[in-house]
């Protein structure tokens, strides 16, 4: 942090300064409600950016016997968080999510939304692994740009399913808060 | 809440409200004296806990990118989340400076219970590989007080916070009056054999203030997880719940929140001190309070600073500092030499549910001890703090259902972080910025701090004997750390008002009471003279106690 981000950031601060009272917590806090409101619009991603990333999201954590990041809007969180982060950030996270979009009109000819399903896993199998790109076409040696992309994406989507209640609920989460007693090493070693 | 009533002179007026203030003020009150107990943030109420809450209701489920704006210094600790950052300081309120090339963290909580709030817990004894370490290597000084002398009061402080660990008889790091130890998983079981067989090292579960059952009116940890965001079961210790508490009980304690205290204020022309002063947080209105006693308990580097901040007819800056030594010898522990890597072959599975046990194993100090081999690149040891369990495994490749599989299959994590001692070099300092200031126009600190040769090799062994022994267990994957943490990191801040008998060296005496000022106290872990490889927080409690029992006893035989 530089001296004229500390400048700018102490404007931001001056409101928010010299709290005298706690930050309190009601019984009823919850915040994710207003990411399930039904007229619920991006913020910063635009409209495509949105679709793309509900589309990849529902491919990357798919609903199985549990929800998936589509069901979770994992996207309407995501676009939260963008909202608030940093220019480098949010440019960091369109870039990944344009390079999806130039690589799929290269490879299959129209934006990532719009070629088959079948495409889109099999434009994602490209991806997923650091050196599957290699043997696609002609084939770079060494580069991993797509796959830096689709990591970071991923990144993205899980933390942003893994965070959500349904994320917490398809790890097996009860619904109450954590606890118990350790037990040591009851289970045998395998 | 109503101002409290400053108008009378206390027997003493103890700075700080966290671990040893609030040892402090419980010591002094319940022997009779009034107290005025000066905290510089604000009361803290348990319905702020949130530890049972889930992320997910909050606003950017603990990922806000607005931390940052009013705590870039802050959010570098693991323990300043969206739950609960208003605890700790606005950096931009609360500036310090540092050369360009020497960067330092400077975490730091204001509020009733200071950082005993988020602390980790984890509590230790020195031994006198520590308190004499001078007389073993040659390096620095020698504490005026040998284990000995501190072992009854490490007893007291025990037995009233309850501490869980396991008695291992080894003289590096003597064992305490334990509540019964947490269980270790198996991995970790696993580590503590193999390690043994192979080194002959100790791996012993952490010792920690969490109660492993009901204590002193305490509930036992019911392993909820995360401590750092409060306890409405008051399971582990923190000062407002317990020591405070206490004080306030006695009648004789008067908690006085949001006062900032700027400097000490002396007697007309004496050597004595008549109070402090200090800025209301809120108000930012300027308040005197007397006292017949000063105790500082504000955090070693704030103690240190209000000394330097008050005037003195001395040569050197500073009350106190006729040795030249107020603010010199500043100690972090080195952090960041470490190792992880991979299990398998154990059966325990990753689980939201819980129990979530917050505590770790340790390795036991095992080198340069003193009848053992001493290394050649280094003096002084480490120990580390470390775990083996399952984990849910985001990190997983790939997408779609397998992915999803392989998160929930999890992995079985091995890792061990060295905390090593930090020398004791006069040249690592806090000053007086005279440039700078805080929000309610008290100078603030200049802090310059490196870690030094000894305790980059230091690391780096730490991070190769770590990967050795990890390797012992069978691990796989494993991968190394050897580079030094910024200083300030460990968040053990020691020394700056070293304790010793000759006051051409020392600042305060063996009962933390200044040289040149009999009437102040720095009570902290300013008073460090050196730093050992332990976390520090239960012998600052201890080296409290045992200085409010001394300055009791000054006060039945009228010496004071």
């Amino acid at each position: 942090m530089n001296r004229r981000q500390l400048l700018r950031n102490s404007f931001l601060g001056a409101i928010g300064a010299t709290a005298a009272t706690a930050r309190e917590f009601p019984a009823n806090y919850d915040e994710s409600k207003q990411l399930a409101q039904s007229d619920w619009k991006p913020t910063f991603l635009s409209d495509h950016q949105n679709q793309t990333l509900i589309v990849l999201s529902d491919l990357i954590i798919p609903e199985t016997d549990t929800p998936g990041a589509k069901t979770a809007l994992a996207n309407r969180f995501i676009d939260l968080l963008l909202a608030a982060e940093t220019h480098d950030t949010q440019q960091s996270f369109l870039n990944s999510l344009a390079y999806l979009d130039g690589e799929s009109r290269t490879r299959f000819g129209a934006a990532f939304i719009y070629i088959p399903h079948e495409s889109q896993i099999e434009f994602l199998e490209l991806l997923a692994y650091p050196d599957s790109l290699d043997s696609w076409g002609e084939g770079k040696t060494g580069d991993s740009t797509g796959h830096s992309h689709f990591q970071k994406l991923k990144d993205w989507i899980a933390r942003a399913f893994y965070s959500s209640e349904a994320g917490m609920k398809a790890l097996g989460w009860n619904g109450e808060a954590p606890h118990g007693t350790p037990t040591g090493c009851v289970t045998k070693q395998g | 809440m109503p101002d409290p009533d400053l108008s009378q002179t206390f027997d003493a007026i103890v700075v700080g409200s966290g671990a040893t203030g609030g040892w402090a003020a419980k010591r002094l009150s319940e022997a009779g004296l009034t107290v005025a107990l000066l905290e510089a943030g604000r009361n803290v109420s348990p319905a702020e806990f949130t530890e049972h809450m889930p992320g997910y209701k909050l606003h950017f489920r603990d990922m806000s990118p607005e931390i940052v704006k009013t705590r870039p210094v802050q959010k570098q600790c693991y323990a300043c989340m969206e739950y609960n950052y208003d605890w700790f300081v606005n950096d931009l309120e609360n500036p310090y400076s540092t050369p360009k090339d020497k960067p330092f963290t400077w975490q730091r909580l204001r509020i009733v219970g200071g950082r005993t709030l988020v602390w980790g817990r984890q509590s230790y004894r020195l031994s006198d590989l520590d308190f004499k370490a001078y007389s073993h290597d040659g390096y620095g000084q020698d504490w005026p007080i040998s284990y000995a002398d501190l072992a009854p009061f490490y007893d007291i402080v025990e037995d009233y916070v309850g501490i869980s660990g396991a008695a291992e008889s080894n003289p590096a790091l003597p064992d305490g009056h334990f509540l019964p130890p947490m269980a270790m998983t198996c991995g970790e079981q696993h580590m503590r054999e193999q390690v043994k067989k192979a080194f002959g090292h100790t791996v012993t579960i952490g010792r920690v203030a969490m109660l492993t059952k009901n204590h002193n009116g305490r509930a036992a940890c019911h392993y909820c997880g995360p401590c750092e965001r409060g306890c409405v079961t008051y399971s582990y210790f923190s000062s407002p719940f317990t020591t405070v508490k206490d004080a306030l009980k006695t009648g004789k304690c008067t908690l006085v929140p949001n006062a900032v205290v700027a400097h000490v204020n002396l007697v007309k022309a004496e050597n004595r001190a008549a109070g402090v002063t200090f800025v209301d947080r809120v108000t930012h209105q300027t308040r005197e309070v007397k006292g017949k006693t000063v105790i500082l308990c504000a955090q070693a580097l704030e103690s240190t600073r209000i000394l330097l901040n008050s005037t003195t007819r001395e040569a050197s800056p500073g009350l106190g500092n006729s040795s030249g030594l107020l603010g010199r010898g500043l100690m972090d522990h080195a952090t960041g030499g470490a190792a992880t890597g991979k299990l398998s072959g154990f059966d325990e599975k990753p689980s939201v549910n819980g129990p979530h046990r917050a505590n770790g194993i340790y390795v036991i100090r095992f080198r340069n001890l003193l009848n053992g081999p001493q290394h050649k690149g280094f003096i002084r040891g480490y120990g580390y703090q470390g775990g083996a369990g399952p984990q849910f495994d985001f990190g997983a490749p790939g997408f779609g259902a397998g992915y999803k599989q392989a998160v929930l299959r999890g992995s079985y994590g091995i890792n061990l972080g060295a905390f090593g001692e930090s020398l004791a070099y006069n040249d690592n300092f806090v000053s007086i910025d005279p440039d700078l200031k805080d929000a309610w126009g008290i100078p603030a600190l200049h802090v310059s701090m490196t870690h030094r040769d000894n305790e980059k090799t230091m690391m780096e062994d730490s991070a190769v004997a770590a990967a050795e022994m990890l390797e012992a267990c069978g691990a796989r994957n494993i991968q190394i750390s050897t580079r030094v943490a910024e200083p300030g990191m460990a968040i053990h801040e020691l020394g700056t008002a070293r304790m010793g008998t000759d006051p051409k060296a020392s600042v305060t005496n063996p009962w933390c009471q200044l040289h040149d000022v009999p009437n102040v106290f720095s009570m902290d872990g300013a008073c460090f003279v050196s730093s050992g490889c332990q976390n520090p927080t239960l012998t600052m409690m201890a080296i409290t106690v045992r200085a409010c029992d001394h300055l009791i006893d000054r006060f039945r035989r009228n010496e004071v």
